[in-house]
């Protein structure tokens, strides 16, 4: 299968490509962790991390695939493992990828765990919010904010007028973060 | 909190889409106004949340793809194993030579015929194969439910009657939600296996062929089910659908015996090559 269809079809979350990319790129990518002190579960568990940046990378319509996704899922891949090594050795650095190459790896301090920790769980306490909501408002959103989709792309995917979907956005949105107050509200954030 | 603020202008902020002079005079109100900044930080999180809930589905989608085609892997290796070992029991009890003989002209038979059959894809193999099975428990869960003794099951069998139903009705969204409910409430009822069978079939017909996978290959594992052979095909189609030929290949050669299944597993097998 040819990179842009595994593309576009991974944009949809279609599981054929994500099969694809399992049978394309996981020996590889399982054979370097293996090879680097890792263990099958290991491998298992860095390659569905490196198919989420892949997913997230693509889902944004502005994103250009430069490289053969191959390559390009074995460097998140290798990345991703080289990160996990250096926490579990926990030397305080990490490697973070240049969006600008999407090759190379800068070397950062990780001085901002205890930080990072707390939003991560309250972009987990939205994401569930967000899991909850009613009718087509997690479509809107999702589509607007992650897929970097225009209202009027939105309107058309979704069968709404562009004004509409614009509505729709607003209302949404309010919605949501009404109940993450609600929410920060009970667990005193 | 109840101010009312500009959605649009905050994320042109955040997204760094404002020109100098609105810039600048955003800056300056951060810096006055009581909450804006507050409310910025607040829009950012929601909308790193946002984007973490699209990742949370996809992480599901992609468990659920990489537990079926482990599972796919286990048992076309566990299919195979059966049909060596059923070979070496043919070739056991001494081949002669007429029986090559026989079995060389059947061959030729097969490859003279197989040579007029145009081959199928997997899509349309799918797709002019796969007919949704009568219901064949709801008469069984009925007689039980008539057999004294079986007060304690009732409430079961009365929920697993009532999920069948609206499979004969042909509402798969809601059959697979029901027995799905069912199995999860009563997993140990004698009726589980078929349950799970028939929810698998709801699933394909809602086009949810990842959750069928799943189910499916489990009951191909599941020891002394009656309804095997029909899980065993109607998985070969299934994976025919989401891909899997190698697995299907597999699956319809293991039929070719089979009293139901035999004869359209060897067509369908033919029209696959």
């Amino acid at each position: 299968m040819e990179t842009s269809t595994i593309v576009e079809q991974l944009r949809t979350g279609n599981q054929q490509a994500i099969r694809s990319l399992y049978q394309i790129s996981f020996p590889e990518c399982a054979s370097f962790i293996k090879k680097n002190n890792g263990t099958n579960n290991d491998a298992e568990d860095c390659f569905q991390e490196a198919l989420v940046v892949l997913y997230r990378k693509v889902s944004d319509s502005n994103f250009q695939l430069t490289s053969n996704i191959k390559t390009f899922l074995y460097g998140i891949t290798r990345n991703l493992w080289l990160n996990e090594l250096r926490k579990r050795s926990k030397s305080g650095l990490k490697l973070v990828m240049d969006e600008q190459s999407d090759r190379e790896y800068i070397l950062t301090a990780d001085d901002q765990v205890e930080q990072k920790q707390e939003e991560e769980v309250k972009h987990k306490l939205i994401a569930q919010a967000i899991q909850r909501m009613q009718g087509n408002c997690k479509d809107v959103l999702i589509n607007f904010y992650f897929k970097k989709m225009s209202l009027r792309e939105i309107a058309a995917k979704m069968g709404f007028t562009e004004q509409y979907a614009k509505k729709r956005r607003y209302k949404c949105m309010e919605s949501l973060k009404q109940k993450v107050r609600t929410e920060y509200a009970t667990l005193g954030l | 909190m109840d101010k009312n603020y500009n959605i649009d202008e905050i994320e042109n902020f955040l997204n760094q889409e404002m020109s100098a002079e609105d810039l600048s005079s955003f800056k300056e109100r951060l810096a006055q106004e009581d909450g804006l900044q507050e409310e910025v930080d607040f829009h950012a999180t929601i909308v790193e949340g946002i984007k973490q809930s699209a990742e949370l589905d996809f992480r599901a989608l992609v468990q659920d793809t990489r537990k079926a085609m482990l599972q796919e892997e286990n048992t076309a290796a566990k299919v195979v194993d059966l049909n060596q070992n059923s070979k070496s029991r043919v070739r056991s009890l001494g081949s002669s030579r007429i029986v090559a003989i026989a079995a060389s002209l059947a061959l030729l038979l097969v490859a003279a015929w197989w040579v007029f059959l145009s081959p199928m894809s997997p899509e349309r193999a799918f797709a002019s194969n796969f007919t949704t099975p009568k219901d064949v428990l709801s008469a069984e869960v009925a007689s039980r439910l008539e057999e004294t003794g079986f007060a304690n099951n009732q409430a079961a069998l009365q929920q697993l009657q009532e999920a069948m139903l609206t499979y004969q009705n042909d509402n798969f969204e809601q059959a697979q939600q029901q027995l799905d409910a069912f199995q999860a409430q009563y997993p140990n009822n004698e009726f589980a296996a078929q349950a799970a069978y028939y929810e698998a079939l709801s699933a394909i017909n809602t086009s949810d062929y990842e959750t069928a996978q799943v189910k499916l290959l489990d009951l191909v594992d599941t020891p002394n089910f009656a309804l095997q052979s029909d899980a065993k095909w109607y998985l070969a189609l299934n994976s025919l659908h989401i891909g899997n030929i190698e697995l299907a290949k597999t699956l319809l050669d293991s039929l070719q015996s089979d009293s139901k299944h035999g004869t359209a597993a060897q067509g369908l097998l033919r029209r696959l090559r």
